[in-house]
């Protein structure tokens, strides 16, 4: 039983220190999107991810104040354009939340 | 929002966002239409040129046209974006096989004027399949590599345009045959672009302005 108690806790654990940052449903997706890209701007992020102006403006905040997204805005011709891409830490944390999101799913079976 | 997230879906839905507006099948039914004029212009070209230089025209006006069209109307309407390695090495892949095919076309085409293929005569139904396996792969491709299902429809569109133009070979003046083949086929792949593209400007309305 102890044993068993011991197991579940193993691929349980990495749960605590899942990056709460990026766990965010939507952060999420701006993070996957901006993964398989080299860049993206903001008018293709708003309509690959169904996002309203407000609520990516807000989460891209969030992801450049933890440094996982660069922002460089930028003028083409007189209109403005935001170009959006991850840092190389903003990589490094996607890719962990992604080892450790398949160790915790991995481990639960099904019934 | 959607809730799975899948990265395989994600790049399969930018490379989609690549020939989701139909400019591309709009500019396709744009050349094979406008090659219908060829016979009608050929007359008036000069003689080594006569047979290149009108599709060559139609290619070119085919290209500025998507440059202005991608710039000013699409790209403001869907934003802009670099793809990452997978997304590039798709593209390297497809960059590979149509110059593959075109060295091959090329090959075949110049063939005959060398005088090494002269003895052999292809005909009838023997022809079209034999034109139809020259292009269909470079569509096929198109179709399975970028995710561009409406490819493999044009292919067979134009291919039947080939059909089309070699079964009326004999009864119908050269010129009457490339309008109703070429032509016909031409203006339904461009209405089918445009109806896509149409569709793609109302869902993608000019944004405002950006708040980030």
């Amino acid at each position: 039983m102890a044993k068993k108690k011991i197991e579940s806790d193993d691929f349980i654990q990495p749960l605590g220190d899942i990056d709460k940052i990026i766990h965010e449903p939507a952060r999420l997706m701006i993070m996957s999107y901006l993964y398989v890209v080299e860049s993206a701007d903001f008018i293709f992020l708003r309509n690959q991810t169904g996002l309203t102006d407000g609520n990516l403006s807000s989460h891209l905040s969030k992801l450049e104040s933890a440094g996982y997204v660069d922002i460089e805005k930028r003028f083409k011709g007189k209109k403005p354009q935001t170009l959006l891409k991850l840092s190389r830490e903003g990589r490094e944390a996607f890719e962990l939340y992604r080892k450790k999101m398949e160790q915790v799913l991995g481990g639960l079976s099904q019934k | 929002m959607k809730e799975n997230i899948d990265l395989k879906t994600i790049e399969e839905k930018i490379l989609k966002t690549g020939h989701q507006h139909g400019l591309f099948d709009l500019l396709i039914g744009f050349i094979v239409a406008g090659m219908a004029f060829g016979p009608i212009f050929r007359e008036s070209l000069p003689e080594p040129y006569r047979y290149f230089l009108w599709p060559l025209i139609l290619v070119i006006i085919a290209q500025i046209l998507a440059f202005i069209i991608i710039k000013y109307v699409i790209q403001p309407r869907t934003g802009i974006v670099k793809p990452g390695p997978s997304l590039k090495s798709t593209r390297k892949k497809l960059l590979i096989f149509t110059s593959i095919h075109f060295v091959f076309l090329l090959i075949i085409f110049i063939l005959p004027f060398t005088g090494i293929a002269s003895g052999i005569k292809v005909t009838g139904i023997v022809f079209i399949l034999i034109i139809g396996l020259f292009f269909m792969p470079f569509f096929i491709t198109i179709a399975y590599l970028l995710k561009y299902p409406r490819a493999y429809v044009i292919g067979i569109l134009i291919w039947m345009a080939i059909i089309i133009n070699e079964l009326m070979y004999d009864p119908i003046d050269y010129r009457i045959r490339w309008l109703l083949s070429y032509g016909v086929i031409g203006l339904i792949i461009f209405f089918m672009g445009l109806v896509i593209f149409v569709r793609f400007l109302k869902k993608y309305p000019l944004p405002k302005e950006e708040l980030a």
